[in-house]
């Protein structure tokens, strides 16, 4: 049990704790709203509409980022078209068609680990396998492949919960009303479910917009328009991570930096208000 | 009271020696009895008697959704139901062999949809066809006034009593010969239940019904007749007068009588 | 017939997870064995040497950058994270708690170059500056701070779950017995929470481990084993990351192998959270029901 010196009253020494603990607390809230008010101070003030639909010019120091936009679509887009399915009937295979066993143990273990795989490792693995061994070269399939690996798990786990939470009656009286079991999962129970797995959905394309390490690796660095899911590209995230580390341009890097961060909290409070509305329908 | 009158009746559902286990544990001891064509077929008893596990047997329910295992024979027409393989069939049974269960569970659609969803899967498509099939239903459970022109609220949004009604009505909606209940009434309000009973009774003609009751009362207004089932094991089956009137056995009138319950 | 084949298809979509889990481990061990083989894992695992081009591969010098940086990502991220745990979960009214919950998450979301660009625009300068401080900023502290932030949302959301799963009747038969709301977070709710939070700082040791373009960004990345924590680190995930562009032959393969260690040493953390975890499972089927005794630590 941690004791504080019995100088103070217990009722004393818990307000001295609760006060440091919400300090504590403000504090880390507090460096939250700091990076987002640091990025989007410097960097919207460059963001424009023509920054967004112009091409980049001179390695990005002078014009837009509109290849880099799209070219995070195509990948982000190529990475969710695949994952989605995989991962949403795995979530149906465990939510709806087995009990825990030994084979649950092994399909959860896999997930698990691989949502704890780092970045790194996803990128060198879709460039030795992708890029390298099946030729698809630095392209778009290469890193939206890989993108799907890495957010697999998450569309695995969001799926299933958002399975389970949908009541068992649900399928017991499609099923007496002369519906198969398949029949009853498409026709009940997963458009009950449906917002829990948009939910899952976002959050992958948001981890995706976000990923850097594993698409630098597969997707390449090519500024230039993609045509074709073989086609090299740069996305945002490795763009702004070469404008700084390579010192092209400040403001250019301020202001991509401010239309990720941007992305990223639309994407999340999309998310968050979907879980909402889901769990209010289930309370 | 209605009575069986004695006269000679198909048989819609014959048991024979049927045994219920779950994971090795009795729930229902052999037990053997005829349901009759056309007729409302009452089971009472106290909890734990064996009575949902057996009534969600004939639809074959408790085989795969609770895990049971069941020994003996059920002939439905005199075809043996519990031979039954593959989702074809098992969809073809149930649309034959409905049920309402205890809790009203509306799926969460409109009133329509409710009512459609058997149909449409069964392979009905044209708007006419399941317009009529939908004001039919509900008609039969005394419900089409009240909701006609509400059809398209969430069946979710109804009152206990119209939501357990809505519920008979899309199951009378596949047109099935059997339609299994199990305690409907038991959180209604006693109107809602006149009702159902009442639909019950009007529809016996073409529907053999087999009721679950906690209510022996309920049993003695509708039922032609009724089975007792005690602690998993069948006590006696007949004509409910005699069941009620003068039971062959000691323990079905003492549980008729309240002296336990 | 067609039921059959769909279940057949959620299965082999069940198993993916696993089967790419195993075709990275495969390719991964794959590029990087030979050279693990044919310089033996010593060189690797024990030389302080890193320098390719002479074919000396030792990794000493990016183990040691990892674990200090990861260590001090702990000092920093735990008592954080514990604290903003404990307020979620025990203090916080709930109308505090719709807002800071998703705040926090929020924190999870943002991008690892956007955290490397706020060290390298602020962080960086400010130590270089800081009297107390100095030498070039760039520097395994830098790189500790910015990854004590970046777990933060690891540690913070599984704890508040382990915070959240200890019985109710704990907390009431602490609060019966007269203790204070402090008295029972400290002496019933942590040490009842204790693997799960163990696990949490387990699976955010992880996270820093493998975090790769926020640290390269802060943390220097020259190649020596730091005296202090202003001087520059580099971590195995720079390693590769950094050379990996203009790689070839037996270095490429060399940094696969960095990858090979890295995996594992991942893989092994990831048991040690999932033991932690089954220990909680175990003991709370060992004690029994909790309800019907209450015994107050």
């Amino acid at each position: 049990m941690i004791s504080l010196p019995r100088i103070l009253h217990p009722r004393h020494a818990q307000v001295v704790a609760k006060a440091v603990l919400w300090a504590m607390t403000l504090a880390t809230v507090g460096v939250l709203f700091y990076i987002i008010y640091f990025v989007l101070r410097r960097g919207l003030g460059h963001v424009g509409w023509d920054f967004l639909t112009e091409m980049p010019r001179r390695s990005g120091s002078v014009g837009g980022i509109f290849s880099t936009i799209v070219g995070t679509l195509y990948v982000t887009g190529v990475g969710v078209i695949v994952a989605t399915p995989i991962g949403l009937g795995a979530a149906i295979y465990l939510a709806e068609y087995t009990r825990e066993g030994r084979l649950t143990r092994i399909v959860r273990f896999g997930a698990e680990s691989l949502a704890n795989v780092p970045s790194i490792i996803f990128g060198l693995f879709g460039f030795a396998f992708f890029v390298t061994y099946l030729r698809f070269g630095w392209s778009i399939l290469s890193g939206g492949l890989t993108l799907a690996f890495m957010i697999l798990p998450t569309i695995i786990r969001t799926s299933e919960e958002a399975l389970r939470a949908v009541p068992a009656s649900y399928r017991e009286v499609a099923l007496s009303l002369g519906a198969s079991k398949w029949q009853a999962i498409v026709r009940v129970v997963m458009p009950a479910a449906a917002p829990g797995i948009l939910t899952g959905i976002i959050l992958g394309v948001g981890r995706s917009v976000s990923e850097t390490a594993a698409v630098i690796f597969t997707s390449g660095v090519s500024l230039k328009m993609p045509h074709s899911l073989f086609d090299s590209t740069r996305t945002m995230s490795v763009h702004f991570y070469t404008l700084t580390m390579e010192s092209i341009s400040e403001p250019k890097a301020y202001a991509t930096a401010a239309v990720l961060v941007i992305t990223i909290l639309l994407i999340n409070v999309a998310a968050y208000a979907l879980m909402n509305r889901f769990t209010r329908k289930f309370r | 009271m209605s009575g069986d009158s004695g006269t000679y009746a198909l048989v819609k559902i014959a048991a024979r020696d049927v045994e219920i286990r779950y994971r090795g544990k009795v729930a229902l001891k052999p037990a053997t009895f005829d349901i009759r064509t056309s007729t409302i077929h009452s089971i009472i008893g106290p909890a734990g008697s064996g009575k949902t596990s057996f009534l969600r047997s004939l639809n074959l329910m408790s085989i795969e959704l609770d895990g049971a295992a069941i020994k003996g024979s059920i002939k439905v027409d005199e075809e043996e139901i519990l031979t039954i393989r593959g989702a074809e069939k098992l969809a073809k049974l149930r649309r034959r062999i409905g049920i309402v269960f205890a809790t009203p569970q509306p799926l969460p659609r409109s009133i329509y949809e409710n009512i459609a969803f058997g149909p449409r899967i069964a392979g009905t498509k044209k708007k006419a066809d399941l317009d009529a099939l939908v004001e039919e239903s509900l008609r039969s459970a005394h419900m089409w006034d009240e909701v006609k022109d509400r059809l398209d609220l969430m069946g979710t949004s109804l009152s206990g009593g119209q939501q357990q009604r809505l519920c008979l009505a899309r199951t009378l909606a596949l047109k099935p010969d059997i339609v299994l209940l199990d305690e409907p009434c038991s959180a209604l309000d006693p109107i809602s239940t006149y009702k159902i009973e009442q639909s019950m009774q009007e529809l016996k003609g073409n529907v053999t019904f087999v009721l679950v009751t906690n209510n022996t009362k309920q049993a003695a207004r509708v039922a032609d007749r009724t089975a007792f089932f005690l602690m998993g094991e069948l006590v006696e089956d007949g004509p409910t007068s005699k069941i009620f009137t003068r039971p062959n056995d000691q323990r079905t009138g003492d549980y008729i009588e309240g002296r336990f319950g | 017939m067609k039921d059959r084949i769909i279940e057949k298809a959620l299965l082999l979509a069940a198993l993916s997870a696993v089967g790419i889990l195993a075709l990275i481990t495969i390719f991964i061990f794959r590029e990087g064995l030979p050279v693990v083989f044919s310089k033996g894992p010593g060189e690797f695992l024990t030389g302080t040497v890193w320098q390719p081009s002479h074919g000396h591969y030792g990794l000493v010098p990016m183990i040691v950058g990892s674990a200090i940086v990861t260590f001090g990502a702990l000092i920093i991220g735990v008592p954080l994270g514990l604290a903003c745990a404990v307020v979620l979960a025990e203090m916080a009214p709930p109308r505090a708690r719709k807002i800071l919950k998703p705040t926090i998450e929020l924190l999870a979301g943002i991008p690892s170059v956007v955290y490397g660009f706020i060290g390298m625009m602020i962080l960086v300068p400010w130590i270089r500056n800081n009297p107390a401080l100095g030498g070039t900023g760039s520097s395994a502290l830098a790189a500790s701070i910015i990854l004590g932030i970046m777990i933060l949302p690891t540690i913070i959301g599984i704890s508040i779950d382990a915070i959240e799963a200890v019985p109710r009747s704990y907390r009431e038969g602490s609060r019966a017995l007269g203790a204070t709301e402090w008295q029972t977070i400290t002496g019933v709710i942590l040490p009842a929470a204790r693997s799960g939070i163990v696990a949490g700082v387990i699976l955010g040791m992880g996270r820093a481990v493998g975090e790769t373009m926020a640290v390269i960004m802060v943390a220097g990345n020259s190649v020596q084993i730091p005296d202090s924590i202003l001087k520059p680190v580099r971590t195995l995930t720079a390693n590769i990351a950094l050379e990996m562009s203009y790689a070839s032959g037996q270095h490429e393969q060399a940094l696969f192998a960095t990858a090979i260690v890295l995996f594992i040493i991942i893989m092994i953390l990831n048991s040690l959270a999932g033991l932690a975890r089954r220990k909680k499972k175990r003991k709370r089927k060992l004690k029994g029901d909790p309800a019907s005794g209450v015994e107050v630590a």
